[in-house]
């Protein structure tokens, strides 16, 4: 049954058209150094988005999902080191048990309150990262502990996930973040979204209207850590290197968390418009400040935080929502065809 | 071996009461406005600069610092709760879920404390060489050895920790706390400015960080990234411990102390410290409360 | 109505910063790095020029010279990674003064500094910023061994010579990347140094060497370390009784001090960075913890100048440190204890390794630019190729120590060595290998029981 917001969506096709049009052109008349942000963008959009399935959808805040991805990229490139098998493949079979973790913690997890949810989410992250650096072993099978994986480096083999270019991986991560997209959608608009939502606002009223609970926030971080472990392969194809300091850290977790808070929680667009605000602004600021004064582009990205934070709760996607429906509305009324109903897609 | 096991013990305990000195002041925090506060780690490293700042310019011991920094943190502590966090519970206060935006200005806090700090003195280590920190306390041939000011933090989070249990336990600004962290809406319609109390209850706790500071600064250092260590470290031990209890803290501190003093002596530093981390997360998911919270 | 209009102003400023902020990361606004106006207008389609044929793009012109550094100057390794770079930059500066690149006519050298965060993406992408955007001729970093596998890379990808800096890991240089070249030590050959130092001491004091205790940080740096010094001290007989790693952030070490104790080793070995050094040192002095072969440091935290502020004097007496670095460098070339001097009064630090590998990496690299004759980035590492610097009284280039710098085939600079140092009343005495031992010098083994009174008359630093 499609609801009635989605018909509105629908009917906005305009920036979805010029948005998906944007997405295929974007990469081509840059160079390699843009291409690369650009890449960093759909890759912190798209493990956002992935984030915000359960995070944004269910209402608890998880500040230790860098662990799924971790472990995306941990089960694929072992597989590539020392199976020889194709991180395409690979990154699949990493997927499906990162889903089947996500759900083994999040089954005893649910139960505790948002801020014990996270402090736990944080002592998960750090317990497995903590495990890593120090094993060089996994049952019998060799994860380098400390060393972090290195991947083989050939050039071109695009079946192992392997490209020259970088629009090519800029294009496979811009399918992945579509898919995301659909994905998100998909989910909002059907019955599971609605009991997510309603589990989201008055997890007592959902449960007395016979909602059970417990099982559809396992799907949801079910679906959620399914998705953000291709995001993990993908670092490690494209940064031919993975260390568990990095990759299981606290930094990526909160970076993450972030990117779908003040993109906007709970919505469809919102993780991608954090992403296309807050990489670049990073960027940027590392840029400008970065070798000069040490700290000062941190503390600007902290102060940014806090400013979004607390003007901002809902995150910008209503915002920039807003001002597209208004561009939508301009452009309509300029070619004549006004009388549009003002609509607030509330994706 | 055995020697080795039983003379852990002490450092243990030595260890978890500085510990516990730090997690007070969460607790008190934590207990009574349930926020959790990211920032935590961040106002001990700026109560550490503080005392580090007042001895190298002037020469005032930290111990005798703390009647300068502790009211001047007071007063940082419920200023930011007044400022910063207060419009965040106030806005949120419609919605049944917890207010994850008052965390989240936390961490943004957090991230950016740390780094102005890092801005303005670099990442290099500084200590400061008062007499508690250089003299030891020998027993024995060198069998138990350790620094006069680990006993002195030892012994300061009992007196801290009587502290706060009197103001509030036995002091009417004790009973607002308490109304207020047990019932927000009952205690506002009590006539309680609720509010105001959370800014008390906030200042308290970032006075009771600075007091640990004063400890602190005396056998570890002064840098700007020493705060994270100790600011999840203290999740665990107020968790651990149970929420909003004070004698929890000082349990909670010793607990995680002689995990990792006593723990070293049978696996390494780091399996102790992943252990340290599963406890805390078998306590939340078992036994919420933690061992002696009431609430 | 006004608030609505409010509303709408707020909508369209969020929509154009976000939009605004994509484009001028990725169009052509130039950084405002320490070099003037000249050729740094990159815009999107110049840019695309210079990733598609590497070699032959002038970087620049009007006689400046741009050359990228990424050091960790944040994170976990901020304090080494500033002094890499307060090194290198004292470096260019001098090089500038005394009239520049002579081969293009004088062009100064413009440094372009990017912090890698300690983050290995981090790194890359300043490594990109830099060959494409800042259209650098070459590019030093990382310091850490995690970053610089991916800078490398980035590196080679791009056609850019990279000039590794501080990493050990051995894959850094046997990766077959030929734009990548390395100035100091791989960790393989630090470890067998303070073997053979080891060796050299037990024999020239007739003691002998069984057991030893190994305490690291347990990070990828003091993991390798630990790891390699194993195979290597297996190989010659020597039994481990302790393989401790311990977590960054250890506030109190008693602990691990009782472990060593109880093993009681011949020699301790230690991997720790500045501030589980200072805790860890004054744990054994006061513990009284005395291997007969003394502690034997891997560096790190004994070549951080904070580090001797932190602790007394006779925390460090007796230590044997590996350094990276020429430690009698002062005392033999005058004009290295000028130099000395000129840091302490600006930098308000001793002179010290890691300021010295920045330093040296630098003027490599000018070194490099001098014999290319061109910014041309082929020629460049052609140059690097072929450069062979023999280290003399008046060789500014190797402040390092090294008695000669040349890469081999895989990049690696082969006469890269540390010093063996023991710290005799406060003052570090190279010991191995020999050509960097000071007349009459010798090692104290050993090592005494003077708890009380050991390095009593030093003033701490």
């Amino acid at each position: 049954m499609k609801s009635k917001t989605a018909g509105d969506f629908l009917q906005n096709k305009l920036f979805l058209i010029v948005g998906a049009v944007l997405l295929l052109v974007a990469p081509l008349p840059f160079g390699t150094y843009e291409q690369n942000i650009l890449i960093m963008v759909l890759f912190y959009a798209y493990a956002a988005i992935a984030w915000n399935l359960v995070c944004g959808f269910v209402g608890v805040l998880s500040l230790g999902h860098a662990v799924f991805v971790g472990l995306g990229a941990y089960i694929s490139t072992l597989l590539l080191i020392h199976a020889n098998l194709s991180p395409w493949i690979g990154m699949f079979i990493g997927a499906a048990i990162t889903c089947m973790c996500g759900v083994l913690v999040g089954y005893p997890c649910f139960r505790l309150k948002g801020p014990y949810f996270a402090l736990t989410t944080i002592a998960l992250g750090e317990i497995v990262r903590i495990w890593v650096l120090n094993n060089e072993y996994f049952f019998g099978i060799d994860i380098k502990g400390s060393m972090g994986l290195l991947l083989p480096q050939t050039g071109f083999q695009p079946l192992a996930f392997e490209f020259a270019n970088k629009t090519t991986y800029y294009y496979i991560m811009a399918c992945f973040v579509v898919i995301g997209l659909i994905v998100s959608y998909r989910i909002k608009t059907t019955k599971l979204g609605y009991y997510l939502t309603a589990i989201k606002s008055d997890p007592d009223a959902a449960e007395s209207l016979g909602i059970p609970l417990a099982r559809y926030k396992l799907i949801a971080m079910a679906i959620s850590t399914f998705m953000i472990a291709f995001a993990g392969t993908f670092y490690a194809q494209y940064y031919r290197y993975v260390g568990p300091d990095r990759i299981f850290g606290g930094d990526l977790s909160v970076q993450i968390a972030l990117i779908a808070l003040i993109g906007g929680q709970g919505t469809v667009f919102g993780p991608l418009f954090g992403a296309i605000l807050l990489v670049p602004i990073s960027e940027l600021l590392s840029e400008y400040f970065g070798g000069k004064v040490p700290g000062l582009h941190l503390f600007i990205y902290g102060v940014i935080m806090m400013f979004v934070v607390f003007f901002m709760p809902n995150g910008i996607h209503d915002y920039v929502m807003r001002f597209l429906k208004w561009l939508e509305r301009g452009f309509w009324k300029m070619l004549g065809k006004g009388n549009k109903k003002p609509e607030t897609a509330n994706l | 071996m055995l020697q080795s096991i039983l003379i852990s013990i002490p450092h243990g305990i030595l260890l978890g009461g500085a510990y516990g000195a730090i997690a007070l002041g969460l607790s008190v925090i934590f207990g009574v406005t349930r926020i959790v506060n990211f920032a935590h780690g961040s106002l001990l490293m700026v109560s550490v600069f503080a005392y580090y700042g007042l001895y190298e310019l002037w020469g005032i011991d930290p111990y005798m610092g703390i009647v300068i920094v502790a009211p001047i943190m007071f007063m940082v502590g419920y200023v930011i709760l007044t400022v910063l966090i207060k419009p965040l519970i106030i806005r949120e206060r419609a919605s049944v879920v917890e207010p994850t935006s008052v965390m989240l200005i936390t961490i943004g806090l957090w991230y950016a404390l740390d780094n102005l700090f890092m801005m303005i003195f670099g990442s290099n280590y500084r200590t400061l060489d008062t007499k508690a920190s250089q003299t030891n306390i020998v027993l024995g041939d060198a069998t138990f050895v350790t620094q006069l000011s680990r006993v002195i933090a030892f012994v300061a989070s009992f007196v801290l920790a009587g502290l706060l249990w009197f103001i509030t336990n036995k002091t009417e600004l004790g009973k607002r706390i308490r109304a207020v962290s047990q019932n927000r809406d009952a205690a506002a319609l009590c006539g309680v400015d609720v509010y105001k109390t959370y800014g008390i209850a906030f200042g308290l706790g970032a006075a009771a960080v600075s007091i640990a500071a004063a400890c602190l600064s005396q056998f570890y250092f002064v840098q700007p990234q020493i705060g994270s260590t100790f600011g999840t470290k203290s999740f665990l031990i107020v968790v651990l411990g149970g929420l909003g209890s004070i004698p929890g803290a000082l349990l909670g501190g010793f607990i995680f102390g002689l995990i990792e003093s006593v723990g070293a002596q049978f696996i390494t530093t780091t399996s102790a410290s992943m252990l340290s981390f599963l406890l805390f997360i078998i306590v939340l998911v078992v036994r919420p409360k933690g061992l002696m919270g009431k609430l | 109505m006004k608030k609505r209009n409010l509303v709408k102003i707020i909508c369209t400023i969020i929509t154009v910063v976000m939009v605004a902020s994509l484009f001028s990361a990725c169009g052509g606004s130039k950084a405002p790095a320490e070099s003037s106006s000249a050729s740094s207008n990159q815009s999107a389609g110049e840019s695309k020029e210079a990733t598609s044929a590497q070699a032959g793009q002038s970087a620049n012109s009007g006689g400046e010279v741009k050359i990228g550094f990424v050091w960790p100057l944040t994170g976990g390794s901020a304090t080494i990674g500033q002094q890499h770079n307060d090194g290198a930059l004292m470096a260019i500066e001098e090089i500038n003064a005394n009239g520049g690149i002579k081969s293009m006519g004088g062009a100064k050298i413009v440094p372009v500094v990017a912090d890698s965060e300690t983050k290995p993406d981090v790194g890359a992408n300043q490594v990109e910023r830099l060959a494409t955007k800042e259209g650098v001729c070459m590019i030093i970093g990382a310091y850490n061994s995690a970053v610089t596998f991916p800078c490398a890379e980035a590196a080679q990808r791009n056609q850019i010579p990279f000039i590794s800096q501080g990493g050990v890991k051995n894959e850094i240089t046997e990766r077959g990347y030929d734009w990548v070249f390395r100035v100091n030590n791989k960790a393989t050959y630090d470890v067998e140094e303070m073997l053979k130092g080891i060796d050299l001491i037990c024999e020239e004091n007739n003691v002998e060497m069984k057991t030893y205790a190994l305490i690291y940080e347990s990070t990828d740096w003091g993991s390798d370390n630990a790891k390699t010094w194993k195979k290597f001290a297996d190989e010659r007989g020597w039994k481990c009784v302790l393989d401790e790693p311990v977590t960054v952030g250890q506030s109190d070490m008693s602990s691990q001090i009782l472990k060593i104790k109880n093993a009681n080793p011949d020699v301790i070995n230690v991997s720790f960075y500045t501030p589980e050094m200072i805790v860890f040192a004054n744990g054994l002095i006061a513990n009284r913890v005395n291997p007969p072969l003394g502690v034997w440091s891997v560096g790190g935290g004994e070549q951080d100048p904070a580090f001797f502020k932190a602790v007394e004097p006779k925390a460090y007496e007796y230590h044997f440190v590996q350094e990276d670095w020429d430690v009698s460098g002062p005392l033999n070339h005058k004009w290295i204890a000028e130099l000395a001097e000129k840091v302490k009064a600006e930098k308000g630090y001793e002179l010290n390794s890691f300021f010295a590998q920045g330093w040296t990496a630098a003027y490599v690299a000018y070194e490099a630019l001098e014999a290319a004759g061109s910014t041309d980035k082929a020629k460049i590492k052609e140059a690097l190729r072929n450069l062979d610097i023999q280290n003399s009284e008046d060789c500014r280039v190797i402040l390092s120590g090294y008695p000669r710098i040349k890469f081999d085939e895989n990049g690696q600079n082969t006469y890269s060595t540390g010093t063996i140092v023991q710290y005799q009343n406060g003052v570090p005495v190279g010991l191995s290998p020999i050509q960097n031992r000071a007349p009459g010098a010798k090692a104290i083994v050993p090592i005494p029981d003077d708890f009380d009174t050991r390095a009593a008359n030093v003033k701490k630093k």
